[in-house]
């Protein structure tokens, strides 16, 4: 007999807040949000925060008096401490299900399909997240996952649910309901674009474009918005990705704390994103065959210079693993981009056309392979930058300036899950 | 029949007489701590629980997951800080102790709310009697 599918959500609720309180209980009850790099957006919002009506994404400057006049609390973000009770909560659902796909720092999908009792199962995983880790989370289980993330909506807007719902508990009339409350933007991969073009032909509840005739959306949308409706009505048309695909670009990018026309400053924080990147590219094994660097200056209209280009690249005749020579490489791209005297706020480096690392050895034939020696060396940085601390040995370059580029953290939280310096005291 | 079979390749002269024991190094991690994903580890500050083993600078070892029983050593937050306490029950009646500031052991009974405070229980100790034990003096 063939098992039904079963698809569960799980999410973990208002994620950088819950994590900031696990460690400082003082901030419970009371509204607290956590900031953006350079303390510049609000990312999270805890429920007391949401109720005296702080909104996501805006300039913290924005919502500034209205939180202090609540007694809230504003944090920087702590990225490390996130990815790190992340993990340990990606591993405690992962021995729930036969397959696991980590959808976003806080969110996976889990396969349920199989289980006697998945309900039971889900509250069992929602019980040992709060115990071991102490992280409230919902879950919501359906048999499409498109069904299973409205379940997480329900789990989460309603707690008489204790956390838990189960779309294929409902009866007809019950879905009827509550897809016709919801609007058709909630909908899992109805984004702001398509919202806007379904509302223009009538649809604009979930229940709408549930009853939608799947061969039509197919002709006026393409596949991705046929394959939605029919897992609004219940078939599994998407399966729970176990194995994440190596990436095929890599980036890193990053406002600075404020307008930098130092080419000091620009050339340090070059420096910084390329070994960021480089670090990456390493850990999954490639070897990029592309170097694009971006750089920045605010639109003419809030006060910014006409930029003519921003953005250059270099194809790299060699793939490269080599943080050095993707270094040079980027400061000399660096160099075509800058205009003396333009104030930038925002570079970044992409790492494009990855290639297995190993092909990289092969080499051209006019030119020599990366030796294997360099390969060597970058595993000795990598592995001394793992034990003793980003950033132990890196390229010089990283250092020139004063640093004025890097994030602004004015309240960041200890990183007392990754760092021994940084672990909590406890009086006796 | 069964027959075994022996995934090291025949060498001729004398096999390891070690070759078919367990290979893994034995490993802190997991006597101290088997359940991983509910451990942290916090500084211990202070010599209040001397008795019990935990000196001021300790390294403390905290499963967020057990249940606390009696005789355990518990992590709370009160006011503005974790404190950790010796746990005991007696008639019924939980208690918390330490010793004071004069040096005399002192029990009160747990503060309101005491389970929404409550933060784990301490699994373990681990103190470094030399620097070259500390990390980044492994060889």
């Amino acid at each position: 007999m063939p098992t039904e599918p079963c698809f569960a959500l799980l999410d973990g609720n208002n994620f950088y807040v819950a994590c900031e309180r696990l460690f400082n209980p003082a901030l419970l009850g009371i509204p607290v949000v956590v900031l953006s790099n350079n303390d510049g957006c609000i990312v999270s919002r805890s429920a007391e925060a949401k109720a005296i009506g702080v909104p996501m994404g805006v300039a913290f400057h924005e919502a500034r008096n209205l939180l202090y006049r609540h007694r809230g609390k504003a944090l920087s973000s702590n990225y490390e401490l996130y990815g790190s009770l992340s993990r340990r909560m990606m591993t405690l659902a992962a021995r729930y299900a036969s397959a696991q796909e980590i959808y976003s720092i806080d969110e996976c999908f889990l396969d349920f399909a199989g289980q006697t009792d998945p309900q039971q199962q889900a509250r069992q995983l929602r019980l040992t997240v709060q115990r071991k880790l102490g992280l409230p989370v919902c879950i919501g289980l359906g048999a499409s996952k498109t069904l299973a993330k409205l379940a997480n909506q329900v789990a989460k807007q309603q707690a008489r649910f204790g956390g838990v719902f189960d779309w294929r508990m409902l009866n007809a009339t019950e879905r009827q309901q509550l897809l016709q409350h919801l609007d058709v933007g909630m909908v899992w991969g109805i984004g702001y674009r398509l919202r806007e073009q379904l509302q223009g032909l009538g649809i604009a509840s979930a229940a709408q474009l549930a009853a939608a005739n799947p061969a039509w959306a197919r002709q006026r949308f393409g596949l991705a918005v046929e394959r939605t409706v029919r897992e609004l009505q219940g078939e599994a048309c998407l399966s729970v990705a176990d194995v994440t695909p190596p990436r095929q670009q890599i980036h890193s990018t990053r406002s600075f704390a404020r307008r930098l026309d130092d080419p000091a400053e620009l050339q340090a924080a070059i420096s910084h994103h390329v070994a960021r990147c480089a670090e990456k590219l390493r850990a999954q094994h490639s070897a990029a065959r592309l170097l694009h660097i971006l750089l920045r200056t605010d639109p003419p209209g809030r006060g910014g210079a006409l930029q003519q280009k921003h953005w250059a690249s270099l194809p790299l005749l060699m793939p490269t693993t080599d943080s050095r020579h993707l270094t040079a490489h980027a400061l000399q791209l660096l160099q075509q981009l800058y205009q003396p005297g333009v104030r930038y706020h925002k570079c970044g480096v992409i790492l494009d056309e990855l290639v297995p690392a190993d092909a990289s050895r092969q080499g051209d034939l006019f030119l020599a392979a990366e030796p294997a020696r360099n390969q060597q060396l970058m595993q000795a940085l990598d592995g001394i930058n793992q034990r003793f601390g980003k950033d132990s040995i890196r390229v010089a370059s990283s250092l020139l300036g004063n640093g004025r580029w890097h994030m602004r953290q004015d309240q960041r939280s200890p990183r007392c899950t990754t760092r021994w310096d940084e672990i909590l005291s406890v009086s006796t | 029949m069964k027959l075994a079979l022996l995934s090291r390749p025949a060498l001729a002269g004398f096999p390891s007489p070690a070759a078919d024991l367990p290979t893994d190094e034995l490993d802190l991690n997991t006597l101290l701590c088997p359940d991983r994903m509910a451990t942290f580890f916090l500084r211990a500050r202070g010599d209040a629980l001397m008795d019990s083993g935990i000196l001021d600078g300790d390294l403390l070892i905290l499963n967020k997951g057990l249940t606390p029983q009696h005789g355990d050593l518990v992590v709370y937050w009160e006011e503005n800080g974790f404190v950790v306490r010796k746990l005991s029950r007696v008639n019924g009646q939980w208690w918390l102790g330490h010793r004071d500031a004069q040096r005399r052991w002192r029990e009160q009974p747990p503060p309101a709310h005491f389970d929404a405070l409550l933060w784990g229980v301490i699994v373990g100790v681990a103190r470094q009697l030399h620097r070259h034990t500390a990390a980044g003096h492994a060889h």
